[in-house]
């Protein structure tokens, strides 16, 4: 009874939908076998990587495909599977790619690295569709996830000791197909909306010369409200495995969150510090870099609105479903510091946000 | 300056208007790298 009252609380306060808890179980358990399978294959393939602090480094690489047809098969035979909760999110044959890169122990434990998990989930608008199935009735093929493990080899070990950030980007991936589903649904709509333009420009337009506008980039992706949506299931699942008896103990435990270093980094961006960084210079290789960095970032704010605008055009021709793009003023396009701050603002309103939402879920843990 | 978009074949732009997560690689290497020092790739790609 609690169970359910929490995930009810949970889905009215966040939008956490109770109807991705199943896949996320079944598919954290998926990728956990698979990767006790790639250890015990000891199939691998070895990187070298050299490192001022330890020299030359080896680090296994182990990387696998579990078909669409296989992940079904382990779903549909999970004991925990059900399939009125299923039908509610009928996602149906995803494949997955899983990747993990061992390092040496030594590596972890000196420098108190903790494993880390990336992940993405992408689709085929081609295939973008509600089909009918004979036994199953509708279905949704989704798409395809790739999960990729960080860790030690006596992580790597034990694979157990992964479950809880396995499962915490698991749940984050699948959020992702969840929107996509329930805005098809609801509102027959492909794709994720405007939101998606200001992900492709920070995933493809980093500067090769300035640390400033990247770092902007970063904080576009981490402010993205389809990010910050898939970011407090996310912590949830983290959050959810320890014993807090206060708000405090809440808080500690909050700032070990990757969720909380995300907070931060929006509420630290600040438009001054870039205009600074890209104006003095500080050392020898700066006299040649900041003029080229100073060109490169005006460049790339002159085109801001073009390249938003080719973006929403591009997607339009290929069936997404997107209003047309709004314009950034030419008075904020036309003055670097002006830029900025506009995002500046945006982005501490976005981490008040995200912290305010997260600050919820003390009441449901 | 070319638009960076320009450029790019029907797929490459699928991905990148279809996949999600692409920037939080930069930020678990950056995370990683700030505490290992570890700048500098030497090569890769040698088989067990």
């Amino acid at each position: 009874m609690i169970d359910q009252r929490i995930q009810v609380l949970l889905n009215e306060a966040l939008g956490v939908p109770k109807d991705i808890e199943m896949f996320t179980e079944i598919y954290t358990e998926m990728v956990l076998q698979e990767l006790e399978a790639l250890r015990l294959s000891g199939n691998y393939e070895e990187d070298e990587r050299f490192s001022n602090n330890y020299g030359t480094m080896i680090i296994k690489e182990y990387s696998s495909e579990i078909s669409g047809e296989d992940t079904w098969h382990f779903v549909e035979n999970n004991p925990n599977f059900d399939i009125e909760t299923w039908k509610k999110f009928p996602a149906y044959k995803n494949k997955f790619v899983v990747l993990a890169s061992v390092y040496e122990d030594r590596l972890f434990e000196e420098n108190d690295l903790k494993p880390s998990v990336g992940g993405s989930h992408s689709f085929e608008i081609e295939n973008f569709k509600i089909t009918n199935h004979p036994e199953l009735g509708d279905i949704f093929e989704l798409g395809d996830y790739e999960i990729s493990v960080q860790c030690s080899q006596s992580q790597f070990d034990n694979v157990e000791s992964l479950r809880t950030v396995v499962e915490s980007t698991v749940t984050h991936e699948i959020t992702h197909a969840y929107q996509l589903y329930k805005r098809y649904v609801n509102d027959n709509k492909v794709g994720f909306g405007s939101e998606t333009t200001l992900n492709v420009m920070a995933s493809k337009n980093r500067s090769q010369f300035s640390e400033g506008w990247n770092e902007f980039l970063t904080c576009l992706y981490l402010s993205l409200k389809l990010e910050i949506n898939a970011r407090i299931p996310q912590a949830f699942r983290v959050l959810k495995t320890q014993k807090f008896n206060n708000y405090e103990e809440f808080i500690t435990a909050l700032k070990n969150t990757e969720a909380w270093e995300d907070i931060q980094r929006l509420r630290k961006f600040s438009a001054d510090r870039i205009i600074d960084e890209l104006s003095t210079i500080r050392d020898f290789e700066d006299i040649f870099k900041k003029p080229m960095a100073q060109t490169d970032v005006r460049e790339k704010i002159n085109m801001w609105n073009d390249v938003l605008q080719f973006i929403t055009d591009k997607m339009i021709d290929m069936g997404f479903s997107i209003n047309p793009y709004k314009n950034l003023s030419s008075n904020v396009i036309s003055n670097p510091k002006l830029f900025f701050k506009h995002w500046e603002k945006v982005f501490h309103k976005r981490a008040k946000e995200y912290f305010v939402r997260i600050a919820k879920l003390y009441g449901m843990l | 300056m070319k638009n960076p978009f320009e450029n790019l074949s029907r797929e490459e732009l699928m991905e990148l208007l279809t996949k999600t997560d692409i920037p939080q690689k930069w930020i678990n290497d950056e995370i990683f790298n700030k505490k290992v020092n570890n700048d500098r790739p030497k090569n890769t790609g040698s088989s067990k």
